[in-house]
């Protein structure tokens, strides 16, 4: 249940999204989530932060839903043969993800966005593993 | 491995379900609720927004502003040329009025929407209750802001000329004097770009950009050109518009609603 605390900052992303931010920090976010806590729980928080997302942003329900769904299993069928945890994998992830998102909604391919989106991804990867998981072993970027 | 899959496909169903179902209109009084309290809080951050860019853009941009100043300096130089041949038109239509004896026919009315959010597209707090409908037109006075392009009970998303892929029909007319200039298609390509314009058309820089018809509603402002490019071997010239208001530190639009 704790684990879908998430769906708060996930909401008020998703405000500041509809409001006026162009960072895409709900699917970095979902994008995480679905890497560091595997398992249904990614698959309900991404259905719900794109229910969010979709109201913020005044869009047609269910679209970026579906969107989200699909990057959480695409993550999922990775994770099984390879080790999706690593930042510079996170980082190229996050940030293609995000370049196709802007040009199936926007119409463009945001290639600032996605390279800010990289950085950030990065950056929280690093932290993220340093500091919450550093059970697994040296960081290699 | 294999709850998590059937999750997966339920919820990819569910939401193919919420798609087919907004799009033909039947959660309409969920979403005209649900979207009260977005809007408002919405409408709060994007104000929040505003106020702190221009709490933090004196600090920032010095150099920025004092090169608008310049050119505003320019600019008003040769408004106050333009103004007088203006006060002349306006004594004319003014006598023509009188002429007529009828006043100007009230065909158009304004609703005033309060902008919510901005992003590539605009978002206001005016939808399918108020009467706004797809395709109208969005303005701030007499300058063009957009085009609706969704409507949703309370809300609706509008097209502004800078979103990627819009492409406006316009003309070009020269402060202070009378007719086209020339014609063109405005996109948004990194900025406004004037192009489809003859080479043997003549544009500069300070010339007015306003709507041609077609889809839009003719003679709205859109800009002012700030560069024409140089010419090359193509048919046709382009050149660099500069929009007459700044989209994203607009608060209040106007939606031009057919009575």
């Amino acid at each position: 249940m704790r684990n879908y605390l998430i769906l708060f900052p996930i909401f008020l992303f998703a405000l500041l999204q509809g409001a006026f931010l162009p960072l895409n920090l709900v699917l970095l976010v979902v994008i995480f989530f679905a890497v560091f806590r595997p398992g249904k729980e990614s698959f309900l928080v991404a259905f719900f932060s794109g229910l969010f997302l979709d109201l913020a942003k005044g869009i047609t329900l269910g679209v970026s839903s579906l969107i989200l769904l699909f990057i959480c299993y695409l993550l999922r069928v990775y994770s099984r043969h390879f080790n999706s945890r690593q930042p510079i994998f996170l980082a190229i992830f996050s940030s293609l993800a995000a370049i196709l998102w802007s040009r199936v909604f926007q119409g463009f391919f945001d290639w600032r966005g996605g390279i800010i989106l990289f950085v950030l991804a990065l950056f929280l990867a690093v932290t993220l593993r340093s500091f919450w998981f550093p059970d697994e072993g040296k960081i290699k970027i | 491995m294999k709850k998590e899959v059937f999750l997966f496909l339920f919820l990819t169903f569910f939401s193919a379900l919420l798609v087919f179902g907004d799009k033909r209109g039947m959660f309409k009084r969920i979403r005209g609720i649900l979207d009260q309290p977005i809007l408002a809080i919405e409408e709060k951050i994007y104000s929040l927004s505003i106020s702190a860019s221009q709490f933090l853009n004196p600090f920032s941009s010095k150099k920025r502003l004092l090169k608008e100043i310049a050119e505003l300096r320019e600019e008003n130089w040769r408004l106050v040329v333009d103004q007088n041949a203006l006060s002349l038109c306006l004594e004319e239509n003014e006598q023509m009025r009188k002429l007529l004896g009828a006043p100007l026919p009230a065909k158009w009315k304004f609703l005033p929407a309060k902008v919510v959010g901005i992003g590539e597209e605009m978002r206001v707090d005016k939808g399918e209750k108020d009467g706004v409908e797809t395709g109208m037109m969005v303005v701030e006075e007499n300058i063009l802001v957009g085009k609706v392009k969704s409507v949703s009970e309370r809300s609706s998303i509008i097209l502004l000329p800078t979103t990627p892929g819009q492409k406006i029909p316009v003309l070009i007319k020269r402060p202070g004097k009378g007719g086209v200039q020339a014609r063109g298609i405005l996109e948004a390509s990194g900025g406004l770009i004037l192009s489809w314009v003859l080479q043997s058309e003549d544009i500069q820089k300070g010339d007015l950009v306003v709507t041609g018809g077609e889809d839009w509603l003719p003679d709205l402002l859109v800009g002012l050109i700030s560069e024409v490019l140089p010419k090359s071997a193509e048919i046709y010239q382009k050149a660099r518009v500069k929009p007459l208001v700044e989209y994203d530190k607009l608060r209040m639009v106007f939606v031009i609603i057919s009575k």
